[in-house]
């Protein structure tokens, strides 16, 4: 593999990154590069030595879920949410499936918790920002922003949810109310009714269902809504 | 090995590398893969976590015959850390001396 073979499969392989952390990335390995040939070294050899671009990509990204983890543990809101044992398997299987999903190594240990230098987020500008407080002007930016935009936005969203479970739930009510009627019927009305009952209730399970899912994936963006909002404040760049 | 562990032990390398001077990444690469085997791609991630940490500060410095070198250099708080996983290394490699009977030095 030459020196663009590498630094292209690099880059795809870390495609789910902030483009303006995959650009730093692949400046600090074309550097790599350039000294490597300085030393007379094939490009060959170099990106040999490198090892898998999958992996690299990996190693980055488990970092970032690090940086992420620990950022999260802090604030305890998201905490249950966040936890592995509080969380039920489809919402494990589910957030496992994000590639930048901050709960995807929840298996490890968080190493560096104990030496407490895991608490900053990790973020595209890195260094620069280390230390730099809460910036002002992206603080109203981002008031007026949820004020009047995100707001009714996420109220709306809210009530119609809030609509689509109360019609689910009601299907079900009437279904089962239909069952009632169907035990006093005898006979084919008995029988129609019955049936009727069943498949009204069946539609509420299935809405129910579809109900939870969409519930789950709202309370997911609104979460990265929030750490997006998080991390603007704190002058940090949004990965 | 545990990868968390083993990501603990080259963060202490890097570290340690640093305290002597500020290197750039290549140099740095090629210091860590004479004595332990390990892909020189990984030394990036790590290199950017501790910048992310605030371990480490990066500068970039003109080189001769080639476009600008990223010098890193450890921060007081990195030194801190350094102390520290130091400390912890030596306790783990002592205990494991004494399990396995051998002396490292013998």
């Amino acid at each position: 593999m030459n020196k663009d073979q590498f630094l292209y499969q690099l880059q795809q392989a870390l495609r789910p990154l902030d483009p303006e952390l995959t650009k730093e990335i692949l400046a600090d390995f074309e550097e790599h590069f350039a000294n490597g040939l300085q030393q007379s070294r094939s490009e060959e050899e170099l990106s040999k030595e490198l090892g898998d671009p999958a992996q690299i990509a990996k190693e980055y990204k488990d970092s970032i879920a690090d940086g992420q983890q620990h950022q999260d543990i802090r604030s305890s809101w998201q905490e249950n949410w966040q936890r592995p044992d509080t969380m039920t398997p489809e919402a494990r299987h589910q957030t496992a499936l994000q590639p930048d999903s901050t709960s995807w190594q929840h298996g490890s240990e968080p190493d560096t918790a104990s030496d407490g230098s895991g608490t900053k987020a990790w973020t595209a500008q890195d260094h620069q920002n280390a230390g730099q407080g809460i910036n002002e002007g992206t603080l109203v930016l981002v008031i007026v922003l949820n004020l009047f935009i995100a707001l009714p936005v996420v109220l709306s969203l809210i009530s119609v949810l809030f609509g689509f479970w109360a019609a689910a739930g009601g299907i079900g009510i009437a279904g089962l109310a239909l069952f009632a009627v169907a035990i006093l019927e005898a006979g084919i009305i008995g029988l129609i009714l019955f049936l009727f009952g069943l498949s009204l209730v069946a539609l509420a399970v299935i809405g129910l269902i579809l109900m939870v899912y969409l519930t789950k994936g709202f309370v997911y963006l609104l979460r990265q809504y929030f750490i997006w909002n998080r991390n603007l404040v704190k002058g940090g760049a949004a990965i | 090995m545990n990868i968390q562990f083993k990501k603990g032990v080259l963060e202490l390398c890097v570290l340690s590398m640093l305290m002597r001077m500020d290197q750039y990444g290549y140099e740095l690469a090629s210091t860590l893969s004479q004595s332990i085997e390990i892909a020189d791609g990984s030394l990036y991630p790590i290199l950017r976590k501790l910048a992310a940490d605030g371990q480490v500060t990066t500068y970039l410095r003109e080189s001769t015959g080639g476009p600008p070198r990223k010098y890193y250099s450890i921060t007081a708080y990195g030194r801190q850390i350094h102390t520290q996983l130091l400390k912890e290394w030596q306790h783990f490699s002592a205990s494991v001396n004494a399990i396995t009977g051998g002396r490292a030095y013998e």
